[in-house]
């Protein structure tokens, strides 16, 4: 359990503060409601709502999407200093030698990094394909979900409900999207810039207390 | 920044968010409670039921309704010019309901109507397009 305890706390972390968040965005719809007259709802209804659907999908989307762009441009940007950068002479995606694939695998190599071809090309991403796919499914899913609820809204004021490609061009899809996409790409950047010159003891994001402000992609 | 915190949980939790959102369109016994709700409402205004046609009020706008008119809400509303009843097969197509809310066009008026405890209710009737701006009603709540 030790040896996947990364995993297992933030896989607890999740599961406990979307809870949170489903009693709390319930309480909140609820209140909105009774402030406009309008019929409260059960927690059921609300959890299988469109209301809470855009609030998880729009976080979700914006946090794999960061992942997917970190991950991707890890292995062409640097950062002199930080231990997220690669080392300063290795950007790109580097010799099969370094990469240990086809001929080059190692003595227990994942199966598909060493058979070569088109399974090794597709292994060799298959990190930012996984993000990415769900950061897209997560995207749509806000996209559809927020349309849903907007139009909720507007029938509420007595205004035509609108289709979806409408919706996925009006100012509301536009301004979720970008108010979590803005807060993930200055967490990230303030995040590789300030590891350069803070430490945290013992942490694998950190470089050693001791490393010299000037190691570059050296972690703890 | 490692990745080990991306749990291979999300996958069927987003499946579960997008199989949750496909309920949000196209419930036909849904549509039909609330066509029911529109036509039975015309039905009792055309009858001169105003009792009747009140119940099927949202509160809000039936509160409004007596306090604009300083009278009670079954003799305010007769007294509303509302269009005559609609079809019942064309309610049930064009109703549009999402979430809590949701507009049902009879074809002779559009009315919009909410979800509370009692079952769906009507918020506003005899309502009239302006563009992108709130439907005129002459009846509506707040």
């Amino acid at each position: 359990m030790r040896n996947n305890s990364l995993g297992l706390f933030f896989g607890v972390l999740f599961v406990g503060t979307l809870a949170a968040q489903s009693v709390a965005g319930w309480q909140s719809f609820n209140d909105e409601h009774v402030g406009e007259q309008l019929g409260t709802i059960g927690y059921g209804a609300y959890v299988t709502s469109t209301d809470f659907a855009v609030a998880v999908a729009e976080n979700w989307q914006s946090e794999f999407l960061q992942f997917l762009l970190y991950v991707l441009a890890t292995v062409w940007f640097l950062q002199q200093g930080s231990p997220e950068s690669k080392e300063l002479d290795k950007p790109g995606l580097e010799t099969d030698e370094e990469q240990k694939v086809g001929a080059y695998a190692g003595p227990d190599p994942p199966r598909w990094a060493a058979l070569g071809g088109w399974r090794t090309r597709l292994y060799s991403h298959s990190l930012a394909l996984a993000v990415g796919v769900v950061f897209l499914l997560s995207w749509l899913a806000q996209s559809v979900a927020g349309w849903a609820s907007e139009n909720e809204h507007r029938l509420e004021q007595l205004r035509d409900p609108q289709g979806w490609g409408d919706y996925a061009s009006s100012a509301d899809f536009w301004e979720r999207t970008l108010q979590n996409w803005q807060s993930e790409f200055l967490a990230v950047g303030a995040f590789a810039v300030l590891a350069i010159f803070l430490r945290e003891r013992g942490s694998a994001e950190s470089k050693p207390v001791g490393e010299p402000h000037s190691s570059t992609g050296v972690e703890g | 920044m490692t990745l080990s915190s991306i749990r291979p949980a999300v996958a069927p939790a987003l499946l579960l968010v997008l199989a949750g959102l496909s309920g949000c369109a196209g419930d036909q016994d849904r549509d039909r409670a609330v066509a029911d709700v529109a036509q039975r409402f015309e039905a009792a205004v055309e009858a001169g039921d105003g009792d009747q046609a009140c119940r099927l009020l949202a509160p809000a706008t039936r509160d409004a309704l007596e306090r604009d008119a300083q009278e009670p809400c079954a003799d305010a509303l007769l007294e509303e010019d509302l269009p005559p009843a609609g079809d019942k097969a064309e309610a049930e197509a064009e109703a549009e309901v999402y979430g809590t809310a949701a507009q049902v066009r009879t074809g002779s008026d559009t009315l919009f109507l909410g979800r509370f405890d009692r079952g769906w209710r009507v918020t506003a009737a005899g309502c009239q397009a302006a563009g992108d701006a709130p439907y005129e009603c002459a009846v509506e709540g707040g």
